[in-house]
């Protein structure tokens, strides 16, 4: 790999620093392994100021890069997985008709009822064109503090997903949109394109001087319409390779048990194999990293009599073992 | 940057990438270019290798059942894939062997020219230019969605809305009714009016092609077209309709004209501002919403046709949502 980013500067990981609690806890960044592709992808959408939409098998470390790319750049990490029942309103903003409903019930007699604004539920748009804005749920300052002045305890201020960090650069994940209904794309245009949606009457934009990452995920299980494509700077992910889990691992661990990582992936790539013939899920990267923790930590090989075990709850997980 | 307009991705966007990514590798170069969909290779992938196997060699596909499913018994033999052979007995030869003759005309078949006055007006037929390659005025994928957009009349039909409900519960006010959200309906069908004064010929066979997008968007019985020189409310001085168009109560009006703006000042076609006021009163009288669709740019409209109807340009640059600005979920009917 010749290819130096442009956009951005990665980080030395000292491999050998990170444990696997402090990789769980977010103390630590966590390893990936870019290829050139990858590396260039992300600078194209980082200087044209595009969404990258990312193809790829499932397992291959699409939503991973978004939180690697945080990490990398420190920037505030926002996500969201799409579903088929994502609507617009919830990436941007809606109101809680039902905490509303609750709270008119439980009022008491004569009770003031809290203003229609707390009820407005900011989305991962607002959260990250505006958080400031997000979490006063779009009113002025001194409308909300007026409201935090009276310590009314029904009011609970929305949880800021950003970690408070402010108006700071962003990266957005939106995972799986393949997912969504097939309107929910084409009503994605404008938020995307123009970094700005109205909501309430009110136009939500993002500042000119935020800078923001947005990678948006597919498995290619629906067509994407046109009009989104062709806004998106794309990559492709390659499937799975033994070299490349090989890679992970060594990043992920270091170059100790380089053995222990061979063996693993070649075991790992065989049960891809097979569960490509019977049409279940193979077993993913994460799944492989499993695997050899729990080799590392148990002092195992995929030679000893127990692997077969090991195996079974961390790629296997009883998709191959009950056609076998 | 400002984003104020920002669109689908173009060439200014690679220029603006190989400006903040210089570099002098082909390969790098070629990559860049790749991501913004400019590189040989399809935006989308090819579908993952599991079902990619299964498109490419369909036989899989039962091979992976018998794997998993249990054997079923076999209740009737599998039907032969290839045809039988029938042998047709061959036609006797007849007697004097195959040759053409020619039979003598009947005497009312006449072979003379037809006079002009007689002939069929110049009309291709709605399929014939439905299938021939001219274009719509409107881009074509947004056609279906401007006419549905500028026929659509709203209804309370939608979904139960629910905030509205909460609003009235929490003013401890009765829930005597149901609110429900709006919804776009094409259930009243539409009125075409079609301008065949002299300045619109060159749409005629545009007007076929609407006519035939309009009648599929709607449905035949809920679809009425006219047509008309002048206003609509000119009595027709020739052809076989002697009576200007009655208007049909509570149906939306897609009028195709273009003012007069290009008719010849002294024109019997033409007609002035007050015609087309009338119109657009008795249009209102019978409670029919009015699009007005004008080939010219909107700097022609005459004043009268902005004040009065609801105008569109007639052509690439107009989009549905233009409209939905305009008209919102549909046309509110008096009474509906």
């Amino acid at each position: 790999m010749n290819y130096q980013p442009k956009m951005f500067t990665l980080k030395e990981v000292d491999t050998s620093m990170i444990s696997f609690e402090a990789r769980e806890s977010g103390g630590k960044p966590q390893p990936y392994v870019v290829d050139e592709d990858i590396l260039i992808a992300l600078d194209v959408a980082m200087a044209t100021r595009r969404p990258l939409l990312i193809f790829g098998d499932p397992g291959t470390g699409k939503s991973t890069l978004a939180r690697f790319m945080a990490e990398t750049l420190d920037w505030r990490y926002l996500t969201t997985v799409i579903t088929s029942r994502t609507r617009l309103e919830q990436l941007t903003g809606d109101m809680d008709a039902l905490k509303r409903l609750h709270h008119a019930q439980a009022a008491k007699v004569g009770e003031e009822p809290l203003p229609d604004w707390t009820y407005r539920v900011p989305g991962v748009f607002w959260w990250a064109y505006n958080p400031d804005s997000a979490l006063r749920h779009g009113v002025e300052l001194t409308k909300y503090n007026n409201l935090l002045d009276k310590n009314d305890t029904r009011y609970q201020p929305p949880h800021n997903p950003g970690n408070d960090a402010g108006e700071t650069n962003v990266v957005l994940l939106l995972d799986e949109i393949d997912k969504a209904d097939p309107d929910v794309p084409n009503d994605l245009l404008e938020p995307l394109d123009r970094r700005r949606f109205h909501l309430f009457g009110e136009e939500i934009k993002a500042p000119d001087h935020l800078e923001m990452l947005t990678i948006i995920t597919t498995n290619g299980e629906r067509e994407l319409p046109p009009a989104f494509l062709r806004r998106c700077v794309t990559l492709h992910l390659k499937a799975i390779s033994k070299d490349h889990l090989v890679e992970v691992a060594r990043h992920h661990y270091g170059d100790v048990d380089q053995d222990l990582y061979e063996s693993v992936a070649i075991k790992v790539m065989e049960l891809r194999d097979q569960a490509k013939e019977k049409d279940v899920r193979p077993p993913s990267t994460g799944e492989f990293l499993d695997s050899v923790q729990a080799c590392k930590t148990l002092g195992l090989t995929p030679k000893s009599e127990v692997w077969k075990k090991v195996a079974e709850s961390t790629l296997i997980k009883h998709q191959l073992s009950d056609n076998q | 940057m400002r984003l104020e307009s920002r669109n689908e991705i173009s060439l200014g966007d690679l220029a603006i990438a190989v400006k903040r990514l210089p570099t002098q590798d082909r390969v790098h170069l070629a990559k860049i270019a790749g991501c913004l969909g400019f590189g040989l290779e399809a935006v989308v992938p090819p579908k993952p290798d599991r079902i990619g196997e299964r498109g490419k060699e369909q036989s899989l596909e039962p091979e992976r059942l018998t794997d998993i499913s249990p054997a079923k018994p076999q209740l009737m033999p599998e039907p032969k894939k290839q045809r039988p052979q029938v042998t047709l007995p061959k036609p006797p030869p007849p007697e004097d062997g195959y040759v053409s003759r020619l039979a003598p005309l009947p005497r009312d078949v006449v072979t003379l020219p037809i006079k002009i006055d007689q002939a069929k007006s110049l009309q291709l037929d709605v399929d014939t230019a439905l299938h021939s390659n001219r274009e719509p005025v409107f881009a074509k994928r947004e056609e279906r969605a401007i006419l549905s957009a500028a026929v659509a009349v709203r209804t309370d039909a939608g979904h139960v809305d629910l905030k509205q409900v909460i609003d009235r519960l929490i003013e401890q006010k009765l829930v005597d009714h149901l609110p429900r959200q709006p919804l776009p309906t094409l259930k009243y069908g539409v009125q075409l009016l079609l301008d065949h004064s002299e300045s619109m010929t060159p749409f005629y066979q545009d007007f076929q092609i609407l006519e035939g997008n309009l009648r599929k968007l709607t449905s035949s019985y809920r679809y009425w077209s006219s047509r008309f020189k002048g206003t609509p409310l000119t009595p027709p001085r020739y052809g076989k309709m002697r009576h200007p168009h009655k208007i049909i109560r509570n149906v939306p009006i897609l009028l195709v004209t273009d003012f007069g703006i290009g008719t010849p000042l002294l024109s019997r076609d033409r007609a002035g501002g007050r015609e087309w006021i009338a119109f657009a009163k008795q249009a209102a009288s019978k409670n029919c919403p009015v699009v007005a669709l004008i080939p010219h740019k909107a700097r022609f409209w005459p004043d009268f046709a902005r004040a009065n109807y609801l105008c569109l340009h007639w052509g690439r640059g107009t989009t549905a949502s233009d409209l939905r600005k305009v008209i919102g979920i549909g046309h509110c009917l008096e009474g509906n």
